[in-house]
């Protein structure tokens, strides 16, 4: 086997292996993280309305916000959400709510 | 990606990039997103954990766009980050592969075509998976992302020649191990 033959071989399979996608929503949520990272660094208040931030997680939770409310409001994608908890991000979710609600 | 900015090229989008646009980033980030996102998948076999260093791999180049050289190309130096994001994960979690678990048996394949082809790389990306972890690296770098041999060395932060041996060790590997299910893949070896 040559090494000229063992790469036409390889380059043929190459198509197969141009998977997964990433979520659909997955560069919406860069940016967005963009613009939270900034915010995040210039909002001292964001610590201090942590524990009521947490609280209107929780009622929001409580509420049934959808993982696509969710996942719309925040930097978390779909497959984020379903594999893992994002304590920040939940964070800046509250927020989101709290502003809202406000 | 609009037609009038179609043929910006990657050092003008960063130039802006650097005076805080994020369209320019937009931009950049439609062109290499899917590879950078794949780059970790591949090497982490995990998506969630895929689309956080894609992310983080983009809020790095936001943040310190004058970090790339315009000596390399931009879409290496963003999978060197991707890539160096990605070995740490794997060394903090030892990422342990079992290649026998993955063998799939002939009579579960479907014949419809785009669950046929799911297979196949499926099967492919277990096999790649299962290569030593640098010539794992080298090969899904230039023949599935289509990096060229001194982009790929650039990334690895390996010499050409290095590089080069990696690759001819990979295929050759990935061969051997294709070669029991050539039923499978009847065609594409």
């Amino acid at each position: 086997m040559t090494d000229k033959s063992d790469k036409n071989w390889i380059n043929d399979l190459a198509p197969c292996y141009r998977w997964p996608d990433p979520s659909h929503d997955l560069k919406q949520k860069i940016m967005r993280k963009v613009n939270n990272s900034n915010t995040h660094i210039n909002n001292p208040t964001l610590i201090f309305f942590k524990w009521q931030s947490i609280m209107a997680l929780a009622i929001c939770m409580i509420m049934g916000a959808s993982v696509q409310h969710v996942t719309q409001t925040t930097t978390v994608t779909s497959s984020q959400y379903e594999n893992n908890i994002y304590s920040d991000e939940y964070l800046l979710f509250a927020q989101d709510i709290t502003h809202q609600s406000n | 990606m609009q037609a009038t900015t179609k043929n910006i090229c990657d050092q003008q989008l960063m130039q802006q990039i650097c005076q805080g646009n994020e369209k320019a980033l937009s931009q950049i980030i439609d062109r290499y997103m899917h590879d950078v996102f794949r780059m970790s998948y591949h090497l982490l076999d995990d998506t969630a954990k895929a689309e956080d260093i894609t992310q983080d791999t983009f809020i790095t180049l936001w943040d310190k766009p004058e970090k790339w050289q315009p000596s390399g190309t931009l879409k290496s130096w963003l999978l060197r980050i991707a890539r160096n994001k990605s070995i740490d994960e794997i060394r903090k979690r030892k990422l342990q592969i079992n290649i026998e678990d993955t063998n799939i048996e002939s009579n579960d394949i479907k014949q419809d075509a785009h669950i046929f082809n799911r297979e196949i790389s499926t099967l492919l990306h277990m096999h790649v998976k299962a290569l030593p972890e640098r010539q794992c690296e080298a090969i899904t770098i230039v023949h599935f992302l289509e990096c060229s041999n001194t982009e790929a060395a650039s990334i690895m932060n390996i010499s050409v020649n290095a590089l080069e041996s990696l690759l001819a060790r990979g295929r050759r590997k990935l061969r051997l191990s294709l070669k029991n299910n050539k039923d499978i893949i009847k065609g594409e070896i």
